[in-house]
């Protein structure tokens, strides 16, 4: 999967160069392009939350959004999402430690293109990819959707945080309530200065960048 | 070989051709199939993120036979409500092109470009959005189609009653007032017809202008744009199936008739080059940073020899040509000049299409994504050359068995002509 994009830049020159990471996740718009243009409003807005989510059965395929979107996070299923997609699992990492590709060693644990918590490899129907549809970052919804239910605080409990924010090993990414004044990411915000990336569209992004 | 089907005559000639359209439409049928099973990664398409069109052949050709259409429409319109005896005899022929190209044209191409063509009907229901260019797409196109459909009937309903009687659907009446109706009908249709065809042709073009997304694409100028260059490419197709049909078929086409599609020719051409030069110009003075990389991939870059055939052999030398009377006169001159046409507005749709989808905005200076590239499969270019066979073949059953040719009007022999 790829549908958090990682934009590196190299800045600098010789022999002060340093190498930049940005990373890229879908911006849940509060007026989102991609649902103004999709033709079957499979792409819609949620109501309670605001994340903007794909209903993968009303999705025909027709990359309307893909088009409209001005940070271009939507990513079409060109075959049945498989391993290799995007991505040759099996031929990348071949001989690097002398041995065969990424299966290797993941061996039978849920392949890396498929969601750990809603996939069940033995269970085809449980793997709730398509082909010829549109995907996009959900903000791992149906973390945060469970969580809730179990009474949790997305942005504090790790069970109900998007999986990035909980993985990433320098803690770069933060995720909370921007409703709520006193949740993490609000206070983060009053604190530090903050961009939003192609703030002159009038998408008004979600996901800010601290500087 | 030659035998009879529904009285009319099969000559060895039409069965190779009808023969070459279907090798043609299996070629695509098999392509197809191989696109179906395994998804379109068989197509050169990948997402922008990755360096790819998102949208390619598929729908450059669907604009491109939406604009075709244009032209055999506003014929026979003018013909009909403006009473313009020349294109009468050519008006039923005309109807039929556009209502060919634009039946088997879009919905094809739509249907081979969409990833999941099992569900092309929820385009219309259950969820349709009304905030989507896209629906009102569908909405325009369905209403040109039946009204192409009932110009088509009533236009050719005289002769009808006498050669395909079961296609009257029991409305045979040849009385004089009966005619007068047909005609009356007629020219109500092109009079509802004529905001809808060009209703169609914007909002064709807005599903491209109303785009932020997009920097070429975000522009007034689509819609009218894509009305000129339909009309152009239309015309040219008219003159070009004329001469086809004249040579094949044997239809009487006069060439007083054909010079004057060459004139109206002479005159749209100009005012398409006008509008591409303000684009390009208001787009090249500005030089805003997004615009400039899809305008420098147009003009000297990869694209340049494209669109440069699209000016110079698509418009400026068709033009030159269609000013000498003599060549407006020559079937020879014209069939040149019309595929010269007619493959420069397909350039033209190309370039806008690329021009659009290849390029994204960067986040100035932040981060970039990988520059575009583009290039179509076996794939696409033999189910493209399918769906056009379709068109083709469809067109050649309805000129051979339907009585399109206008019957030969007795006119009175002028006076000047006995004097001679």
């Amino acid at each position: 999967m790829f549908w958090m994009y990682v934009f590196r830049r190299e800045v600098g020159g010789y022999p002060n160069v340093t190498r930049r990471f940005l990373p890229r996740p879908c911006m849940h718009c509060r007026y989102p392009s991609c649902v103004e243009a999709c033709p079957t409003q499979a792409r819609h807005k949620n109501e309670a939350d605001g994340l903007v989510l794909t209903n993968y059965s009303k999705c025909v395929g027709c990359r309307y959004c893909v088009v409209a979107c001005p940070y271009n996070v939507n990513y079409f299923n060109w075959k049945v999402p498989k391993k290799n997609q995007y991505f040759d699992w099996e031929a990348e990492g071949k001989d690097l430690y002398g041995k065969g590709g990424v299966t290797e060693y993941v061996g039978d644990a849920i392949p890396p293109n498929l969601n750990p918590d809603v996939s069940r490899r033995d269970i085809p129907t449980l793997q709730y990819r398509f082909v010829g549809v549109v995907e996009k970052c959900t903000f791992c919804a149906h973390r945060i959707w469970s969580g809730i239910k179990k009474g949790l605080k997305p942005g504090v409990d790790r069970d109900a945080t998007p999986a990035c924010v909980i993985t990433c090993p320098v803690k770069a990414l933060q995720f909370g309530d921007l409703d709520d004044p006193n949740s993490n990411v609000s206070k983060l915000l009053a604190k530090r200065r903050w961009q939003r990336a192609l703030e002159d569209f009038g998408n008004e992004p979600s996901v800010y960048y601290l500087s | 070989m030659s035998f009879e089907i529904w009285g009319v005559k099969i000559t060895r000639r039409f069965v190779a051709w009808i023969s070459f359209l279907i090798i043609l439409i299996l070629i695509g049928a098999y392509a197809y199939i191989q696109q179906l099973l395994e998804g379109l990664s068989r197509t050169g398409m990948q997402v922008p993120a990755l360096g790819g069109a998102p949208w390619a052949l598929y729908i450059v050709n669907d604009i491109y036979l939406v604009g075709v259409s244009a032209g055999g429409f506003l014929i026979a319109a003018s013909a009909h409500l403006f009473n313009v005896e020349r294109f009468k005899p050519i008006s039923t022929l005309a109807t039929f092109v556009a209502f060919v190209t634009i039946l088997i044209g879009p919905p094809l191409f739509v249907a081979a470009d969409l990833g999941r063509p099992d569900r092309m009907l929820h385009l219309a229901y259950p969820t349709p959005n009304p905030r989507s260019p896209l629906f009102y797409v569908l909405v325009t196109l369905s209403l040109y189609i039946i009204l192409l459909v009932l110009e088509a009937w009533f236009s050719m309903r005289r002769r009808l009653v006498t050669k395909r009687r079961w296609l009257t659907a029991g409305f045979d009446d040849l009385s004089e007032a009966s005619l007068h109706h047909d005609e009356r009908i007629l020219k109500m249709l092109s009079f509802v017809g004529l905001p809808i065809a060009v209703s169609v042709h914007s909002v064709t073009g807005w599903i491209f202008g109303l785009i932020k997304s997009r920097p070429f694409w975000l522009s007034p100028l689509m819609a009218p744009i894509f009305l000129s260059s339909a009309l152009v490419s239309g015309v040219a197709l008219l003159i070009f199936v004329c001469i086809v049909v004249k040579r094949f078929a044997g239809f009487r086409i006069e060439q007083d008739t054909l010079a004057d599609l060459a004139r109206l020719l002479s005159m749209m051409i100009p005012i398409d080059i006008f509008f591409l030069m303000i684009e390009v110009l208001t787009v090249g003075y500005a030089h805003e940073i997004v615009d400039m990389k899809p305008l420098l991939f147009l003009l000297v870059g990869a694209n340049a020899p494209l669109f440069w055939f699209e000016v110079i052999g698509g418009a400026l030398v068709p033009l030159v040509i269609l000013a000498f009377p003599r060549f407006r006169r020559s079937d020879r001159v014209l069939t040149l000049t019309s595929l010269l046409i007619l493959v420069g507005i397909w350039l033209k749709r190309w370039n806008i299409i690329m021009c659009g989808t290849l390029f994204s905005h960067d986040w100035f200076g932040w981060a970039e994504y990988p520059p575009g590239s583009y290039t179509p499969t076996w794939v696409e270019w033999s189910v493209m050359t399918c769906i056009y066979a379709v068109a083709a073949l469809l067109l050649t059953l309805i000129i051979k068995f339907l009585p399109v040719e206008e019957e030969r009007r007795v006119i009175p022999t002028p006076a000047v002509a006995e004097v001679e």
